[in-house]
């Protein structure tokens, strides 16, 4: 926590504070409004606040400040227009100081005067060190995923060293589904194509799980030892192979053209997730519908929707019919389609919800997301901050203990210590008695290869038991339960403080 | 956990260790199990990274013209070659051709003596065969390995062969960067149990192979009727010495000397796990490839019967024992030495009687090997032909078919 104001002797605050008001406010009062004309200081006696600001409609959470913290000085400074809004967190008691005495008092003594504008800079100068620190570890390249740009994947195989049953294989579905396509376009039957070309792409992911296979990419490293490969550079040629052959058919498909394209720069982005919970198949023609179809309904998919629901279902159990405020976090959030589904249910309860994630575009999503359910019993609040760069310690960031802290989907992005990080930083920010819950992907899943070959979205899967060894290493030393879905891709952990 | 230097089983073997195997020994030679080729493995690691088939160019290029006509040569390849190109100060080419002329006059003796003492003995060690299992399709690919080891072995013999630009040198360089590929691919797959099973082709797995090329065919000839004298002897252990030095065997662990082969063949025996299933297997595919071959060559059709025969030899070369561990037949063959040595003794001693005979010996021992070769390889060239080129050899109904078109 930032001391403000730190140069200033135990007199001066006395004389500071000698005419300074005493203010309450309840959860959720704006104490300042962005844009406002006010030049008064205030002095956090207990309590937090939190600083908003950014596009209209979908106001950031840019800060947090909690006792012997200060704010409005910048107003102060400038006598300007406040650059953010301030709202209250529960109860908030704060001292205000009028700028008429301030002032005086600035005038009046020059030693006051000089520790004021000393610890003014220093507390200026702090913030300015803090956003670029911040806006350095939003850069894309700071975030958890791996693989998140397009790699060139030539050279690691010959075209002599695809296996012909390979190559018969591709060759079958490209001819395939260009019947197929135009059949449709002749008005073919759409149940019947449905059936094939489920079946085609049923195929290219067997053909693709086969031929990747390491006792196959053994063999076939030891046909020819002389061209110097090895099995991962063998299992990238395979991949890259059946990607370049298949890409014109796969990318017809909207999800899949999505996941491979990565507009946002990286992968798993909250559009991934918003495409994969709608289910809604859509793309280039009647083919692309169909394949989009395949494999929105295929394992990874579903999967990711019974996680979603699960969460969903999770933060419901744990909120209903509770009286008090409850306090909820959501790590590398995206929109936090899941917090949103469940707070639709959760109207009575007072619930304080809080979505951090380094994508700014989704926090806005979320926040329109938020909007169009407004709840006055619900305070929401998003962050846009690097939660790597807070578990290296590279990056302050204060927060409330909470009932629930949860990240879905974000531990497959984690290396091993990362992970570890994440489960003792939930531990720290957990209430007694708080849960926090997160999940891993299997490394054994069906649509593994389709994934990292043909979408190329990479992640560190882990079974229960890797899981389980890490937990170990945390504080958390254990967790109250795992489930894992029904598809037997993910598998969460609920633990417990 | 495998222990692969069990020295309580000491009785289990026929053949009798030369003298109490000394610990410091087997010490000093367990730690080889863990040791690869660090100078060829990072030739591989460097090549890995190339595009395909520029490794293999410039390891062209440095074969036929020298390591200095490579251009953006890696340091790895550099080193390797300076390692190869320089010459132990014990190899002396007279004592290598000798070596190899003596190899070569025993002709089709000499070949059989690998089919059916060397390469089954190397099969009793699981271990040494194991990253073979890790090839995938072991009874298919046996002829593809009797012919490679043929060819191996022709080049290294023949006139020139271990010369600086000879075939034999060549292959053997080759070969080498093969090993250490193989380590490569076994130890990245994830699926080498480095800890149990040491690394994949390593030091004491090519030393035992480099002494079964040497000693164990020297005894199969000497036990067939050939007459090696010691200086004979001598030159075959000083070329496969050198042979063992291209391929990468650590100087220190070479064997020079006839006592120094029988201690390595004495501690390979002491210390090897019973043969498994998989020796069996390999056995018997090496036997029906080596009646192939037979049958190719030379014409023979009872291809059956051939099989017999080679399996009688390798069951009297091996002794009882070991034989029955590779589920070799107890067939009447057994006794064909018994026929064999009288043979080769007769022809043996005209040989040394009449003036120039040992020359001629020669001359139709090399070309045996060339027509068995040439019959194998069905034309190809004479290169290290690269396992790929093998893949697209016609099969022997085939080759017939072709025949009887023309």
């Amino acid at each position: 926590m930032r001391k403000t104001f730190a140069l200033l002797t135990d007199q001066d605050w006395k004389s500071l504070l000698s005419r300074a008001t005493e203010k309450s406010y309840k959860n959720n009062d704006l104490i300042i409004a962005e844009g406002s004309v006010q030049s008064n200081l205030y002095l956090i006696l207990s309590g937090f606040v939190h600083i908003t600001g950014g596009k209209e409609k979908s106001k950031l959470t840019l800060d947090r400040l909690g006792p012997n913290e200060v704010f409005g000085e910048m107003s102060f400074l400038e006598n300007a227009p406040a650059s953010a809004s301030v709202v209250a967190e529960d109860n908030v008691i704060v001292q205000q100081i009028e700028s008429a005495h301030l002032n005086s008092l600035l005038a009046s003594d020059y030693g006051f005067s000089s520790r004021f504008y000393n610890s003014l800079a220093i507390t200026l100068s702090e913030r300015l060190r803090d956003l670029q620190t911040n806006q350095k570890e939003l850069n894309i390249n700071e975030i958890a995923q791996v693989n998140r740009f397009h790699s060139t994947r030539l050279g690691h195989i010959t075209y002599r060293q695809i296996p012909v049953e390979l190559k018969n294989s591709i060759h079958e579905f490209d001819a395939a589904t260009l019947e197929l396509e135009e059949k449709l376009n002749k008005g073919g039957n759409l149940e019947e194509s449905t059936t094939k070309i489920q079946k085609l792409c049923d195929n290219i992911v067997e053909s693709l799980n086969h031929f990747t296979q390491s006792e196959f990419l053994l063999k076939m490293g030891f046909e020819d030892l002389m061209s110097f490969r090895d099995t991962d550079q063998l299992d990238i040629g395979i991949g890259a192979y059946i990607f370049r052959e298949t890409f014109p058919k796969f990318m017809l498909s909207e999800t899949m053209a999505h996941c491979y394209m990565k507009p946002r720069g990286f992968i798993d982005d909250f559009k991934v997730n918003e495409l994969i919970y709608a289910n809604q198949p859509w793309g280039d023609g009647q083919l692309g519908s169909l394949i989009d179809q395949w494999f929105l309904e295929g394992d990874f998919c579903s999967s990711r929707r019974e996680d979603q629901s699960y969460m969903t279902d999770f933060i419901n159990n744990k909120f209903r019919n509770s009286t008090s405020i409850l306090n909820i976090l959501s790590l590398a959030s995206g929109s936090g389609f899941e917090l949103f589904a469940a707070l639709k249910d959760l109207e009575q309860e007072k619930v304080r919800a809080t979505l951090i994630d380094i994508d700014q575009e989704a926090l806005e999503h979320a926040n329109e997301l938020g909007n169009k359910n407004q709840n006055n019993n619900h305070t929401l609040s998003y962050i846009n901050q690097n939660i790597i760069g807070v578990l290296e310690g590279r990056l302050q960031f204060q927060i409330s203990l909470q009932n629930i802290i949860y990240a879905t989907g974000f531990c497959d992005y984690l290396l091993d210590d990362q992970l570890i990080e994440l489960l003792n930083w939930m531990y720290k920010h957990l209430k007694i008695g708080g849960q926090a819950v997160i999940n891993v992907t299997t490394p054994s899943h069906p649509d593994r290869n389709l994934l990292t070959h043909i979408l190329e979205w990479v992640m560190h899967n882990r079974t229960q038991e890797d899981l389980e060894l890490l937990i170990s290493r945390s504080t958390f030393t254990k967790a109250i339960k795992f489930r894992t879905n029904s598809f037997g891709i993910s598998t969460f952990a609920i633990l417990e403080k | 956990m495998y222990k692969p230097f069990n020295l309580i089983n000491d009785s289990a073997t026929s053949l009798q260790p030369d003298e109490k195997i000394e610990n410091s020994i087997v010490e000093k030679l367990r730690a080889k199990l863990w040791c690869s080729d660090p100078l060829a493995d990072a030739v591989t690691n460097d090549f890995a990274l190339m595009q395909p088939g520029k490794g293999s160019e410039m390891l062209n290029q440095a074969l036929n013209y020298g390591v200095h006509t490579v251009s953006g040569a890696p340091d790895s390849l550099l080193q390797f070659f300076a390692q190869v190109d320089n010459l132990p100060i014990w190899a002396d080419y007279k004592e290598l051709n000798q070596g190899a002329m003596t190899f070569l006059r025993s002709g089709g003796l000499g070949a059989a003596a690998l089919l059916c003492h060397s390469l089954p003995t190397g099969y009793l060690d699981p271990e040494g065969s194991r990253p073979l299992l890790f090839s995938g399709r072991l009874v298919q690919r046996a002829p593809r390995r009797l012919l490679e080891t043929a060819r191996f072995v022709y080049e290294c013999i023949r006139p020139g062969g271990m010369d600086r630009y000879g075939n034999g040198f060549k292959i053997c360089i080759r070969v080498r960067l093969m090993h250490a590929q193989v380590r490569r691919l076994l130890l990245r797959s994830g699926r080498w149990n480095t800890k149990e099973w040491g690394i994949p082709i390593n030091q004491w797995h090519l030393l035992g192979t480099n002494v079964l090329f040497s000693m164990t065919v020297v005894d199969a000839l000497r036990h067939w009727g050939m007459f090696i004298n010691s200086r004979e002897e001598e030159s075959i252990y000083a070329f496969w010495r050198y042979n063992g030095y291209l391929i990468g065997i650590d100087t220190e662990i070479q064997c020079a000397t006839r006592t120094e082969c029988r201690r390595m063949v004495s501690l390979i025996e002491t210390i090897r796990l019973p043969a498994t299933p998989d020796s069996i297997i390999l056995t018997k595919a090496l036997l029906d490839a080596g009646a192939i071959m037979v049958k190719r060559i030379i014409g023979l059709p009872m291809q059956k019967m051939t099989i017999s025969i080679l399996a009688g030899l390798t069951r009297n070369l091996l002794g009882k024992r070991r034989a029955d561990e590779l589920g070799l037949p107890s067939n009447f063959w057994r006794f064909f030495p018994l026929f064999l040595r009288p043979v080769v003794f007769c022809f043996e001693i005209l040989r040394l009687i009449i003036p120039g005979s040992t020359r001629f010996a020669i001359i139709i021992g090399n070309r045996l090997w060339e027509r068995a070769l040439e019959i194998g390889l069905q034309g190809r060239d004479a290169s290290f032909a690269f396992p790929q080129s093998l893949q697209k050899l016609k099969s022997p109904d085939t080759l017939i078919k072709d025949k009887k078109n023309a």
